[in-house]
């Protein structure tokens, strides 16, 4: 599978995990989801997560 | 009171009944009101700048800590006017009718950071929700 199109669905479902069933986030795992992306990462990580948090305020809202 | 000063003071407030705090941590939204916010900012010319610069302000808020205000660095004038008039609108219940509970945390808030500034500006948004309910007939 092409990785570009893996890492969409992954995000996609990334996303649709950390809203969860409430429409609301998922605060705790919102900020375990924004470590383990600077852990994964450090350079590039806090740039995906403030896109991460960011793209959620805007499924949310 | 001018524009901008209101409309500075409205997004500082906005910030503050739109996150839940306890003054030293933000712990997450206050998910009807930032609902609301989302909604009626939307009506607005600029709105939808607004409104973005308003969720990225809120995030960065809450998991991040805020560096530079994205609301800051609109540069539309009309940020100002939105500013307020989403303030004014969340005083609104879902039924349009004045919400007295918000309209009292607003106000002490604003008391609390602004002094006699926050009293007057309080009154502003009072008569401002009472203009704006009545003038569309709720």
């Amino acid at each position: 599978m092409d990785e570009e199109l893996q890492g969409r669905i992954a995000y996609r479902i990334l996303i649709s995990l950390l809203i969860g069933k409430s429409g609301r986030f998922s605060y705790d795992r919102v900020k375990r989801a924004i470590r383990l992306a600077e852990e994964f990462d450090k350079e590039n990580g806090r740039e995906f997560a403030q896109t991460l948090t960011y793209d959620l305020a805007e499924h949310i809202y | 009171m001018d524009k901008k000063t209101k409309g500075q003071m409205a997004y500082n407030l906005l910030m503050l009944l739109l996150i839940e705090k306890d003054y030293r941590h933000v712990k997450r939204t206050r998910h009807e009101n930032v609902k609301i916010a989302a909604r009626e900012s939307r009506t607005f010319d600029g709105g939808y700048e607004f409104l973005e610069a308003l969720l990225g302000d809120i995030t960065e808020s809450i998991f991040f800590g805020i560096k530079v205000s994205r609301f800051d660095l609109l540069e539309d004038e009309n940020k100002w006017d939105v500013a307020y008039g989403v303030l004014v609108r969340l005083m609104a219940n879902c039924n349009g009718k004045f919400c007295t509970s918000r309209f009292e945390t607003m106000r002490g808030i604003a008391k609390s950071l602004y002094r006699d500034d926050g009293l007057e500006f309080a009154r502003f948004v009072g008569h401002d929700f009472i203009d704006y309910a009545y003038s569309n007939g709720r």
